[in-house]
């Protein structure tokens, strides 16, 4: 009966995250299926790394705080998981993406693609980037400078010039 | 007109949470006490917001989350699974040395 339980409130917690988790995934890796791969394959994995943590755990599921402190941390921990491995993948497969809308985005490389998501699309801090992304702080700074550059149209006005 | 650009400058990492305490005062210090500043610092402000628009969002769709749904449900369940079989190994093993 516990374990019915665990599962289904485990499942309860991660089930808010997926949105969140498929725009990063896609930033990543811009081809649909490759993205749903890479949510089902980082969450194996990230549960595989924490299993004591959820199966030993005893959180009470009601208490609210407790799930939003729960679902912050899963977050952050399946997230550095997601990234090592779409980096990895989005390095090994080149995906081209053909869209018209946020090429200048997918001009970036994957790297600064996350950090430009995790930076400008979820608030996060340039120390919570270091963390996640086991990047130097000068290295996370110079990806956000590179992104803003490229994505306030930079690029494109410096090609222009030159011309 | 040296002040100016000195904290033109400064615009950018202090969007970026980068600045010191000390720096982030005298910025906000000098955007209260210059108009003109004040306008172009809301100016920098609008497209340093308008980044988070070129951060594509693709729409998920019920059909792909219904089926991350059902695979993650999936892999919590072989979890689960696994570590109930690993028990019943266990116990098992722990049977035979008794008998």
């Amino acid at each position: 009966m516990i374990e019915l339980v665990r599962k289904k409130d485990l499942f309860n917690l991660i089930q808010p995250l997926l949105p969140k988790c498929h725009s990063l995934a896609m930033s990543l890796l811009p081809d649909d299926l490759q993205a749903q791969q890479l949510i089902v394959d980082s969450f194996t994995q990230y549960l595989l790394k924490e299993k004591s943590l959820w199966l030993d755990r005893d959180w009470d599921e009601s208490d609210k705080k407790d799930q939003i402190h729960l679902r912050r941390l899963m977050l952050k921990s399946w997230i550095k998981v997601m990234v090592h491995l779409g980096m990895r993948r989005a390095t090994q497969l080149q995906i081209r993406y053909d869209g018209v809308e946020h090429r200048e985005f997918y001009h970036l490389d994957p790297s600064t693609r996350v950090v430009a998501w995790l930076k400008y699309d979820q608030g996060w801090s340039i120390p919570e980037i270091e963390s996640a992304l086991g990047l130097k702080k000068f290295e996370v700074i110079e990806k956000i400078h590179n992104s803003r550059f490229i994505l306030s149209g930079g690029l494109k006005r410096s090609q222009e010039l030159s011309l | 007109m040296m002040n100016r650009e000195h904290f033109a400058r400064k615009i950018p990492a202090y969007f970026d949470g980068t600045l010191s305490e000390s720096e982030r005062t005298e910025l906000e210090s000098f955007i209260g006490s210059n108009r003109e500043f004040a306008d172009y610092f809301k100016l920098k402000q609008t497209e340093y917001n308008n980044l988070k628009n070129s951060i594509p969002h693709f729409s998920f769709t019920s059909e792909a989350q219904n089926q991350i749904e059902s695979e993650l449900k999936e892999v919590i369940e072989n979890l689960f699974h696994a570590e109930t079989s690993n028990v019943i190994e266990k116990f098992s093993s722990w049977v035979k040395e008794k008998l």
